[in-house]
């Protein structure tokens, strides 16, 4: 639309107004890196430590320790690099950024909570998934991206599966899958989408 | 009816489409509103420099990575202006209909 100073009449306003703020509106920009990097890294540990429960290992934990090394070298990577000069800020995007950094201190202090003994692995990785879920559950509202949806209840029902059978050997099993359907899934479909579309 | 008046900032093609965007998100740089609004930069500087003496929108200049960047803002002035803007455009546009 070519704009220019001329008297405009009440109906071309609304048209201006109506069209500008569909013309701004953002879908996800996410180019899905973040959610593939995670979501392998999780179901490679989720896994091993299913098949160590399963071939009875003594410490089929042991993935866990190698993947907090990981997950330690990635967050110090994510802080070292420079931010993104971003176009635009909506306030979709200030939401999400809120809510993810409050999801990684809960995170954080669920896993503090486990390592010092105050809750028990068990508990602590059901409200890992619990959590996972509930990011998944957000931001695929918020940004209207029905995989992640999708994968919020695959994991709530992981959840609540985990809680019926109580074992750690199938919490593992249904967390691997979660991050399949939550995080891997999504993100190559995100990653496709962003080559496709960039704006 | 009383006709409120239109606001003579906000009444103009240009400066109304870039309330509008502005409305819609936190804050947007010069290069994303010459995007949206296709306007050449020398006019849109002109319209963003009348909203700014307005105070119906902040404007921060910055560098980032060696290259300036534009960023504007709309203030709370700003919206209450735009809010008005719409309620007598839909005033008008209800008696149009009776």
């Amino acid at each position: 639309m070519e704009m220019n100073d001329k008297p405009m009449n009440e109906m071309e306003s609304i048209q201006i107004i109506n069209s500008m703020i569909a013309n701004a509106k953002q879908g996800m920009q996410s180019n899905g890196t973040s959610f593939i990097l995670w979501g392998w890294a999780l179901f490679a540990t989720c896994l091993a430590s299913f098949i160590l429960y399963f071939i009875d290992y003594k410490q089929p934990m042991l993935p866990w320790t190698i993947a907090t090394l990981f997950g330690i070298i990635m967050i110090g990577v994510n802080v070292m690099q420079k931010p993104k000069v971003e176009k635009v800020r909506t306030y979709m995007d200030e939401l999400i950024k809120a809510f993810t950094s409050g999801f990684y201190i809960c995170l954080v202090i669920v896993i503090a909570g486990m390592n010092f003994n105050a809750i028990s692995s068990y508990a602590g990785f059901i409200v890992l998934l619990l959590l996972y879920g509930l990011l998944m559950h957000v931001v695929g509202f918020a940004t209207r991206y029905k995989p992640l949806i999708v994968g919020a209840i695959v994991a709530w029902t992981g959840c609540l599966l985990g809680l019926w059978l109580q074992s750690m050997m199938y919490l593992m099993l249904f967390t691997a899958i979660s991050m399949v359907m939550g995080f891997i899934v999504p993100g190559h479909l995100l990653r496709k989408a962003y080559k496709n579309n960039q704006y | 009816m009383d006709f409120k008046e239109l606001d003579p900032v906000l009444h103009s093609q240009l400066r109304l489409a870039i309330m509008s965007v502005l409305i819609s998100v936190h804050e947007a740089e010069f290069t994303f509103l010459k995007e949206k609004t296709n306007a050449t930069a020398g006019n849109l500087s002109v319209q963003i420099n009348k909203l700014k003496e307005a105070e119906y929108v902040d404007v921060v200049k910055q560098f980032k990575d060696n290259y300036p960047q534009t960023i504007c803002k709309v203030t709370q002035k700003g919206i209450v202006a735009f809010e008005n803007y719409v309620k007598s455009i839909q005033s008008y546009l209800h008696t149009g209909k009776k």
